[in-house]
């Protein structure tokens, strides 16, 4: 993200708001972007330091090489090349007339070094291609998506109406190239790491690039309204609706990013052939059923281990991360046990979407109380979500903190119950606080980007994928309801009729997704 | 000089909050790229000259690990462990930027394993274990 603000900078301050006409180029949308380069690359140079220290550190301690060796490797050497585009480009005069091109060839600088660690450059057959692929990719998404937020940026400046129109429409050009790009250089990249359309849906990989593939879909419908509203040029239409619904294509551009980021961890399908999912497999999984609503006794679970003695003694697989989460199978009553939490979640969640609904028909006024269902959904997380803790297993409360998993467990009900309190109090119009309408987008987004970047086994394991496709809709769903909930808020009244409905009919689309949830 | 005490001003608050919004904003700024620049590509075992839980015959075998992307063997290795549980680093080649091998000899009857960890270009360390046996 970091490398496409810094090219996005670049090319919108030279190529769009240069060109745009001295009107739209009023001097403090020129230092604002200026600035906000500048924060962006320092950034940069503070991360790829971070990065590469840390990296290098953790390698001696894993080979025993000295840290001498260890500075010759090829990701130590990108990430060098990186922070020295970076130091160059804070100290480059942005008036000199040479400003654009030597800024220009930093920027493609800093997305070389990225380029060097990508998939691509570690591929034996047809490198070339496909560094050139990824190297306009990445281009493409640094002059579209990193333009963006200069682009908000250059909004709050306040040009005339004219200059305003003459910008957008500049950016409008530059975005539509941009997309032909990344459509053309995905298509080109798919061709090499999917062998066949099994690789589609049988391999983690697989999953992750058709989330993508959807996620771009929304960002496309997204940027062809936008288009349309530049086109129409109406009285107001920038300050009441463009600048929402741009902040909504960055916050979406950022979960395809992570998505990919996250794609980047796992090896192309190509690599996976003796591992895929089948699609008959698939299909009984997906298939509608009736869900789990009786549960298994706490007696009839595994005996209450602690994870990391099941860790130590899990086999290993053929390959695996230092430090990774080996995947263990459970039993037949672990399993019911998983998926009885999963259904009732799932039946929550409609319950909720369904009141939603019908508190913005405002039919019953009952239903405004929806959120406090979240409290329930909350103690159900903490009573249920570990069983070998108190209360219903042996281990201490204050002694089950160990763990990072039920760490986690028990940070998600604190954030579900504060979530409900906020987001009740805003249906009865009681806070007064001016942000509290925001935490349910916040927490939606935050939740959804979590889910869809959590880190997967290399080797493909087959449960852990049949549970990933049930994931990843619901990390979509819940991304899409956080923005459309964040945009009914912002836009204005007459505006708001399409997207208040979005982030409902969301919920109850989580909660028909979780009841059909099934491990066996 | 007596400096007059000013009153308190909600225009320091709102400036506190329009600053504490820029903080915010560069937090998550940060914390994103922090995530994004976090995951790259790793190494896969797709093919090796021993299989798991295979058997060979003594008292020397060649070993070959094949992987899905280049690697950087120089900052690989491949390790022994023995029957009595003592480990010996191998001497590994790189024949091509995808391959690991070495010849290991004077192996006795017994149980072995094969412990390799390679480094792929993107800087990731991947480890597997492939245990087998040695007859007479």
């Amino acid at each position: 993200m970091l490398q496409s603000l810094v090219l996005g900078g670049v090319v919108f301050s030279y190529l769009v708001l240069g060109q745009s006409g001295a009107e739209a180029n009023p001097l403090e949308a020129k230092l604002g972007c200026e600035r906000m380069l500048r924060i962006a690359v320092i950034i940069l140079i503070v991360i790829q330091a971070l990065y590469i220290t840390c990296e290098a550190m953790l390698l001696v301690e894993l080979t025993r090489f000295q840290l001498e060796e260890i500075a010759g490797a090829s990701f130590f050497l990108a990430g060098i090349v990186s922070i020295v585009c970076g130091l160059l480009i804070v100290f480059v005069p942005y008036k000199a007339k040479y400003s654009v091109w030597v800024l220009s060839l930093l920027a493609l600088g800093v997305i070389a070094a990225t380029v060097a660690t990508s998939h691509a450059a570690s591929r034996l057959e047809s490198r070339g291609v496909l560094m050139s692929f990824t190297a306009l990719h990445l281009v493409a998404v640094g002059c579209w998506i990193g333009g963006l937020p200069y682009l908000l940026l250059s909004l709050r400046a306040h040009p005339t109406p004219e200059a305003e129109h003459r910008m957008l429409r500049r950016f409008s050009s530059v975005a539509m190239t941009c997309v032909s790009v990344l459509v053309a250089t995905g298509v080109g990249t798919c061709l090499y790491y999917f062998d066949s359309l099994f690789a589609l849906y049988g391999t983690a990989y697989g999953v992750m690039m058709a989330s993508k593939a959807a996620l771009f879909a929304v960002l496309l419908l997204l940027g062809a309204v936008n288009r349309s509203i530049v086109n129409r040029n109406r009285k107001g239409d920038i300050t009441n609706r463009l600048r929402y619904f741009v902040a909504t294509e960055i916050g979406l551009a950022m979960a395809v990013i992570l998505i990919a980021v996250s794609m980047t961890t796992q090896p192309p399908a190509v690599d996976l052939r003796a591992q895929r999912v089948d699609g008959a497999t698939i299909l009984d999984r997906i298939t509608p059923r009736w869900p789990r609503l009786r549960t298994p006794a706490v007696s009839e679970l595994t005996p209450a281990t602690r994870p990391l003695d099941k860790q130590a003694a899990a086999t290993l697989p053929a390959t695996y991360v230092p430090g990774e989460k080996i995947h263990t199978p459970n039993t037949p009553s672990d399993i019911a046990w998983s998926e009885y939490n999963h259904n009732w979640m799932g039946l929550l969640l409609l319950l909720i979407g369904i009141a939603a609904v019908l508190a913005q028909t405002g039919c019953i006024s009952l239903a405004k109380h929806w959120p406090l269902l979240f409290v329930l959904m909350g103690a159900f997380i903490f009573l249920r979500a570990d069983p070998e803790n108190w209360p219903l297993g042996p281990n201490g409360f204050w002694e089950s903190f160990d763990e990072a998993e039920v760490l986690q467990h028990r940070m998600a009900v604190l954030l579900v119950v504060a979530f409900a309190v906020f987001e009740w109090r805003v249906q009865l119009q009681t806070s007064k606080w001016k942000y509290a309408p925001l935490v349910f987008p916040a927490v939606c987004v935050a939740g959804g980007m979590l889910l869809v970047t959590h880190t997967h086994s290399l080797n493909n394991i087959k449960e852990e994928l049949l549970a990933e496709m049930s994931h990843i809709p619901l990390a979509l769903l819940a991304i899409l309801t956080g923005w459309s909930r964040w945009l009914q808020f912002r836009l204005p009244k007459r505006d708001q009729a399409v997207v208040s409905w979005i982030w409902p009919l969301c919920f109850t689309l989580m909660g028909t997704i979780l009841l059909n949830y099934r491990e066996a | 000089m007596r400096i007059a005490a000013r009153p308190f001003s909600f225009s320091v608050l709102i400036a506190v909050g329009q600053n504490c919004r820029r903080l915010l904003a560069l937090l998550l700024l940060v914390a994103f790229a922090l995530s994004s620049n976090l995951a790259y590509a790793h190494a896969i075992l797709v093919e090796a000259s021993l299989s798991a839980n295979s058997t060979v015959a003594g008292p020397s075998t060649p070993i070959r690990l094949r992987f899905n992307v280049r690697i950087d063997a120089k900052r690989s290795r491949m390790e022994l462990v023995g029957p009595d549980k003592t480990s010996t680093l191998l001497s590994a080649t790189q024949p091509s930027p995808d391959t690991l091998q070495a010849v290991v000899e004077g192996l006795k009857v017994g149980a072995y394993s094969l412990r390799w960890q390679v480094l792929a270009v993107d800087g990731h360390i991947t480890r597997g274990e492939i245990p087998f046996s040695v007859k007479s």
